[in-house]
């Protein structure tokens, strides 16, 4: 890139453009497919995610919105196609292979270990680390418990973030729906993945602790985490996405900022105007 | 207190800690980790087997009257050794069929089938371990090396015993307590979740399969060397529920419950019933054991599901609150720095 | 020759036998999604309660309808009330597992302190045979045969003609659409509970009368070969679980006959070990997404 000089704003705007641009995406979904039983779920899926985004992933009931995430996640098998994180591929591979490279998920009903406190909780969120070993179980206490404590610290301060240190003892089990679902959270931001898979994060959730839900995710992005978020309704997706790709029966229509894709007429007509899902 | 009276006290006491360690063993499994395994009695039958056909001298030498494998005449602590580590390989197999995505009361039933296959072969193949009839004069420990009353020798026994309960507790406790402990609850709660966690469910169940089961072979193997003699008719497949029955009765989940379980159930009424004056036909009483064994289980499981002392709730007290942010650990982290 | 006509024809029987209960315990699995260990035990039941009322009795049929009504009744009582009374509560899958043993466990051990551990001989009808070929089968087992075909049939009617076959066929499929039809869900599982029950009382009878005798474990060991012969067909389908009963008469049959006497249970075990292991869902697979056997 050639630096002209007197290069005022617009050069320079145009240069950081560029910088982000040519740098490799994230996430690269090509091609992907996969069959339930004869239905086709998903067919060539193709879109990327890029560094330090909430890319919004949209589209009517029954699109494959969740399917796809279940396929980047591992849950569910891909037919065909390819899934790149950080230019490695992934499909195909079990859950806990890509969990374990740094792509953590959110499930769309609130998956807590219900018979362990909360803060039981955001520590197995903790990335895998030596004392969750049998040996260190069967070895002295001092070796894991300095971790640990470590772990704890991290954990509290998470739950002071969200302001629920009141619950960090409780069993979460006994928690509420939207509890849970910040539990689910927090869980995740304690793993610090590179590529967090957020399935519907507030489907169900009183409109006001959504409002603050879409605040952290969007402090979580600041600090330089990347999300891909399905997600229904469309004024949070307006706040927290961009850019946003969006699918209908099974195949990805386009992908753009918000502004964009509602120019864009067969997304309107699929989805957006002509009284899509919601 | 008369002899008799200390005599029988001592032999008691040996079978609580027998009973003690094949509890918490399956406290591992199925408390901690929710691993409905029917087929435990296999775990404690296979330790006992091996236990004997360690100390045994070779069929032949006792002149021919039983048929069985093995027969190294080896001496203590080689056969508990040998137990310890047969229980635990023997999960290596059942866990291949245990672990898998099946509704639990499908797995349960699987299990118990592969309990009845155990004992149907152990029973058809007389070769193996003398089939029906069984194993007899099965060496004890230290017997040619110590010699003392009957009653010396269940006090020695009563230390051995206790000392395999020692080692049994610290590989519980240590376990419970552990960050290894931990995920097998989560694994319990969601294994999906688990696993997208960054952690392997299917290891963590075959991991905790193998410590339960390794506990499991040395109780089997001090009951077979106490009372001297094993057959299939010891370990039919109701004998896995008395060790159910005493989790649920006493509590799960944490090793009080396991032992007032043990204490309770397997001690408690079924030596309660040995003092009952004899009536009906010989071993009715035992058929009544089992009946009672049943109405606790379905009464327990009614009114009292987690016991009489339940799984405590781990709770943690709050830490220094960290003035700047917190300290950013483990991989993931790298890979967010480096990604920016 | 005569080594495999007798295979397949005491196959045959045996799959009469099995599929006599194994259509009753798939039936009630398929409408209540509970899957009973106590059947077993329910069935020793029924053979003692037709012991004690009728004794040798000399008709065969009287014997069987007794069978029947004795375990419609206790089936009812355990499953409807017991084991309902668990559902209703909101147990799950393992809980209620764990209900079912402990039931059994009561009832069989029950049993034998009333009984004792002897075995008692037991038998009704004519002592008649006939000779098929070289193979003899007495009229007991040739009855087995017949009643198992008219049992099957009733079964079919029941449930592609009636009203109440409707409600269970559709509280199998989908709880919520079941209770569009006609006839609650609560009623549809206590009749469900009443006909698997007297299937299992049948099968108890003939079981007894083809074994001989019979004592207090006769149910338990009975009852996996039973559950194979279901799960192998595909559970939920009473289709399924003729099929199955079918395979495994004649597999087990074959191994009595070449490996050992004491093989044919055996080898009826490690077929349902290598289902669950294998295809969960059976040959005749269903159930499997809905019902998630395979979570």
């Amino acid at each position: 890139m050639t630096t002209s000089p007197g290069a005022g704003h617009p050069a320079g705007g145009e240069t950081a453009l560029a910088g982000s641009q040519a740098r490799p995406p994230l996430l690269r979904v090509e091609g992907l497919a996969c069959h339930f039983g004869g239905v086709l779920a998903v067919q060539d899926a193709t879109f990327d995610v890029r560094h330090g985004t909430i890319t919004g992933l949209i589209g009517p009931n029954g699109a494959g919105k969740s399917t796809v995430i279940n396929l980047i996640s591992g849950s569910t098998r891909p037919g065909q196609g390819s899934v790149r994180f950080n230019g490695d591929e992934i499909a195909g591979q079990r859950p806990h292979e890509i969990a374990h490279r740094g792509i953590v998920r959110t499930f769309q009903q609130a998956n807590v270990f219900g018979g362990l406190t909360v803060l039981e909780n955001l520590l197995v969120g903790a990335a895998p680390w030596r004392g969750e070993r049998v040996s260190s179980a069967l070895g002295r206490k001092q070796a894991w418990s300095a971790t640990q404590s470590g772990l704890l610290d991290q954990a509290w301060d998470i739950l002071r973030r969200f302001g629920l240190e009141g619950i960090a003892n409780d069993y979460a089990r006994a928690l509420s729906g939207g509890q849970r679902r910040l539990v689910e959270l927090m869980r995740a931001l304690m793993a610090q993945p590179a590529l967090l898979l957020l399935d519907e994060p507030m489907a169900g959730v009183h409109p006001a602790l959504a409002a603050s839900i879409a605040d952290r995710l969007l402090e979580m992005r600041d600090a330089g985490m990347t999300m891909l978020m399905v997600e229904h309704e469309l004024r949070l997706v307006e706040k927290l996405c961009d850019p946003v790709v969006v699918m209908a029966r099974g195949t990805v229509l386009a992908e753009g900022s918000m502004a964009e894709l509602q120019s864009n007429q067969e997304v309107v007509d699929a989805y957006l105007g002509g009284g899509g899902g919601g | 207190m008369t002899s008799g009276l200390v005599y029988y006290l001592s032999g008691l006491a040996i079978l609580l800690g027998i009973n003690l360690i094949a509890i918490w063993g399956l406290d591992l499994q199925f408390g901690l980790a929710g691993i409905n395994n029917f087929a435990y009695i296999v775990f404690q039958a296979a330790g006992g087997y091996a236990a004997a056909l360690f100390a045994l001298k070779p069929a032949k030498a006792y002149g021919g009257f039983e048929t069985y494998l093995g027969g190294f005449n080896l001496p203590f602590p080689l056969p508990l050794i040998g137990a310890a580590a047969v229980g635990g390989l023997l999960a290596v197999p059942v866990g291949l069929i245990a672990i898998r995505r099946l509704r639990a009361d499908y797995q349960a039933m699987a299990m118990l089938v592969l309990s009845l296959i155990a004992t149907g072969l152990a029973e058809a193949q007389t070769g193996l371990v003398n089939g029906p009839t069984g194993l007899a004069l099965i060496p004890q420990p230290l017997v040619g090396i110590v010699h003392v009353t009957p009653l010396g020798y269940n006090w020695i026994f009563l230390g051995l015993t206790a000392g395999c309960c020692a080692l049994a507790w610290w590989v519980a406790h240590g376990i419970s307590r552990s960050p290894f402990g931990r995920l097998l609850r989560a694994v319990r709660d969601s294994e999906s979740a688990v696993a997208a966690l960054g952690r392997n469910p299917d290891a963590l169940r075959m991991k905790v399969l193998i410590a339960g089961g390794a506990l499991a072979g040395p109780s089997g193997g001090l009951l077979v060397e106490y009372v001297t003699a094993w057959g299939p008719s010891s370990w039919l497949y109701p004998e896995t529920f008395l060790f159910f029955t005493a989790l649920i009765v006493g509590g799960k989940g944490n090793l009080a419950g396991g032992a007032l379980g043990a204490l309770l159930v397997p001690i408690g009424i079924v030596e309660a019933s040995r003092h009952l004056p004899a009536f009906g036909y010989p071993g009715m009483i035992d058929s009544l054991d089992w009946v009672v064994i049943g109405a606790c289980l379905l009464v327990f499981l009614w009114f009292r599901p987690n016991g009489l002392l339940p799984e405590r709730k781990r709770v943690f007290r709050a830490g220094r609150q960290q003035a700047g942010g917190t300290q950013v650990s483990g991989a993931f982290a790298q890979r967010l720095t480096g990604s920016r | 020759m005569t080594l495999l006509l007798s295979i397949i024809i005491f196959g045959v029987y045996s799959a009469a036998l099995l599929a006599i209960g194994a259509v009753g315990f798939t039936l009630q699995f398929g409408v209540t999604n509970v899957l009973n260990l106590a059947f077993g035990s329910i069935l020793t039941a029924c053979i003692f309660a037709e012991y004690g009322l009728t004794g040798h009795s000399t008709n065969l049929w009287i014997a069987m309808a007794v069978g029947a009504a004795s375990g419609a009744v206790l089936s009812l009582l355990i499953g409807h009330v017991v084991v309902g009374a668990f559902l209703r509560r909101g147990a799950t899958g393992f809980g209620i597992a764990m209900v079912t043993i402990a039931i059994s466990l009561m009832v069989q051990f029950g049993l034998e302190a009333i009984q004792g551990p002897d075995i008692l001989s037991y038998s009704a009808g004519s002592q008649a045979t006939m000779n098929i070929g070289g193979v003899v089968l007495s009229s007991g087992q040739l009855t087995t045969i017949i009643v198992a075909v008219l049992a099957m049939a009733a079964v079919q009617v029941l449930l592609r003609m009636t009203k109440f076959g409707l409600a269970m066929r559709a509280t199998a499929a989908d709880v919520s659409l079941a209770r569009t039809c006609a006839v609650s869900p609560a009623r549809t599982r206590a009749v469900t509970w009443l006909i698997s029950g007297a299937l299992c009382g049948i099968c108890g009878v003939l079981l007894g009368i083809g074994e001989g005798s019979f004592s207090a474990s006769t149910g338990s060991d009975f009852f996996i070969t039973l559950a194979a012969a279901a799960v192998l067909g595909g559970i939920g389908k009473p289709a399924g679980a003729m099929i199955g009963a079918l395979i495994i008469g004649i597999v087990s049959q074959a191994a009595a006959a070449v490996i050992a006497p004491s093989y044919k249970t055996i080898a009826a075990w490690v077929i349902l070990i290598a289902v669950l292991v294998l295809r969960p869902q059976g040959i005749l697979a269903e159930f499997a997404a809905d019902r998630e056997l395979v979570a």
